[in-house]
């Protein structure tokens, strides 16, 4: 499974073990995250599930910290800041 | 002796003062509330009074009325469980509940109580945030809680102050009364706005200057209005400013001058940093700062002491060491030259600005019938702060591990609001104790 498999997989875990419900017909990438059905504590938490499945959390390795507004921003930071990625 | 009236004085009356979504007073707007209750003000003058739960724009015009006439007023914010309110009107001796129907101040009488405080300045009296315990009444007053604040109403012009914290806290109180000496306006949002509607009004009326939690500044910079936003000033307090947040402020409003602010209710105003970087430096400790003194006490909290020792516990209970200083049970940690916050002595976690006991979660895992263990503990997230992290050891080994966490979960959210509720749950075989047999905690 690719990274953006994993993290819509992922966000849909959080959003159950939550008791929230999609706001969106689909998670595309132009979606706004805090938009979406996840709240900023859903969020907090899709990025600790994360960090445990990945054994990454990209928001601790920025140089220059960055906040996603969309959910294509949120994948394409963990795709950027993966350090199993091949360069 | 200064007051909030004696404030508006100093201010040019055309200047705008309290802005809503719907409807902006200036300062003079504001002197002529005054003036239209010169009256009526004198029935409840020298009472000790309550402003209990109205809207953050009535608590605003409230107090422009009130300071500097009667004795004290007890700020009740709308999220104070109301079993309370009897057991605090006692505490301080409320004579009237006080509101505002179309700018005329009515009362309700509470009770006729002998007034001991002899003070001819206006006592303000804030609740503390609480965490599991009841929240205490601490007192202030005008002049305690001004210390630090600007009052060159020249500068102050320039400013659009955004309230996104509550008014009725020593947060937002500071926030309302920076805006106000300075001549600035202050935009208001109320407590049920939603994030967007929250920023809306803050771009409507050209928001430059806002003071928010770190948790809410990442929301912000989530937030798709994030480009109609820009700051001249962003300050940030009510918790642990990381460098995470105060960087990824500074690359996105790079002219702002950015401030992270140690003060509490118990505390009162403490001190701010300006360099953006987590934490404070360690010369605050040596050489003190502003007025105030810092030490570590035995076990490596904090502790602060303010020149004037103004603010107390209503209760009469100290909240000083015999020797002025007050423990804020923030843990610290020198590295370099540099004074790091760790977390809090009680162990609370900090989820978003708002403080979660670890053994009353730890308690409700135990009763939701899965759990024969449990050791709640904090983990750092970028996005809160904080979660609430929990490793449980389940009666029986062979359930279903997804089952197990799904009837946990929803038995937690049952029991607990949602910030408290465990962000990871992780199933061990067994958990941790010390020598004495306490479950370890870090």
């Amino acid at each position: 499974m690719n990274i953006k498999e994993t993290i819509k997989e992922t966000y849909l875990e959080v959003l159950e073990q939550t008791g929230s419900e999609l706001l969106v017909p689909e998670l595309t990438d132009d979606v706004v995250l805090l938009e979406s059905g996840l709240d900023s504590l859903g969020f907090a938490i899709l990025v600790a599930t994360l960090e445990e499945k990945l054994e990454f959390d990209p928001f601790t390795m920025m140089d220059e910290p960055l906040y996603p507004t969309t959910f294509g921003e949120f994948v394409s930071i963990y795709e950027k800041m993966n350090p199993n990625n091949q360069i | 002796m200064n007051s909030l009236k004696k404030v508006l004085s100093n201010i040019p009356l055309d200047r705008n003062a309290l802005m809503t979504d719907t409807i902006s007073l200036t300062y003079g707007d504001i002197q002529k509330v005054i003036e239209k209750n010169s009256e009526i003000i004198k029935q409840i003058k020298s009472s000790n009074v309550v402003i209990n739960g109205r809207s953050r724009f009535e608590f605003a015009k409230l107090l422009f009325l009130l300071d500097g006439e009667v004795k004290s007023i007890l700020f009740l914010p709308q999220d104070i469980d109301a079993s309370l309110h009897d057991r605090y009107y006692e505490e301080a001796q409320i004579n009237f509940e006080v509101y505002l129907e179309n700018d005329i101040i009515k009362y309700n009488f509470i009770n006729k109580i002998e007034n001991t405080n002899s003070s001819n300045e206006t006592i303000w009296i804030i609740p503390t945030s609480g965490t599991t315990n009841i929240p205490k009444l601490v007192a202030h007053t005008f002049n305690s809680l001004t210390r630090t604040a600007k009052s060159d109403t020249d500068i102050g012009k320039t400013f659009r102050w955004g309230l996104v914290f509550d008014i009725y806290r020593f947060s937002g109180i500071q926030v309302f009364l920076q805006a106000m000496l300075s001549g600035s306006a202050l935009i208001i949002s109320e407590a049920n706005a939603s994030m967007s509607e929250i920023l809306n009004n803050l771009t409507l009326h050209h928001c430059n200057a806002l003071s928010a939690t770190p948790s809410f500044w990442r929301k912000v910079l989530m937030s798709k209005e994030l480009n109609e936003l820009d700051f001249t000033i962003i300050t940030l307090g009510g918790e642990i400013a990381d460098e995470n947040i105060l960087q990824a402020l500074k690359v996105k409003f790079s002219h702002a001058k950015i401030l992270h602010i140690y003060a509490s209710t118990e505390a009162g105003v403490g001190f701010s940093v300006n360099d953006a970087h987590a934490g404070f430096p360690k010369h605050y400790l040596d050489n003190g700062i502003n007025g105030v003194s810092l030490k570590l006490s035995s076990t490596s909290t904090l502790m602060i002491k303010n020149e004037k020792q103004a603010q107390k516990y209503l209760s009469g209970n100290s909240l000083y060491e015999d020797d002025g200083f007050i423990d804020t049970g923030d843990i610290v940690e020198i590295k370099g030259e540099r004074v790091y916050f760790l977390g809090r002595d009680s162990g609370a976690i900090n989820v978003g600005g708002n403080k979660v006991q670890p053994e009353e979660i730890e308690h409700v895992l135990l009763n939701s019938g899965y759990v024969h263990a449990a050791f709640v503990y904090p983990k750092k997230n970028p996005m809160m702060g904080n979660i609430v992290c929990a490793d449980v050891v389940l009666y029986d080994e062979t359930t279903d591990a997804k089952i197990a966490k799904t009837g946990i979960l929803q038995y937690c959210r049952e029991k607990l609001e949602n910030f408290k509720v465990p962000g990871i749950i992780k199933f061990v075989a067994e958990l941790e104790t010390t020598q004495s047999g306490k479950l370890k905690r870090s």
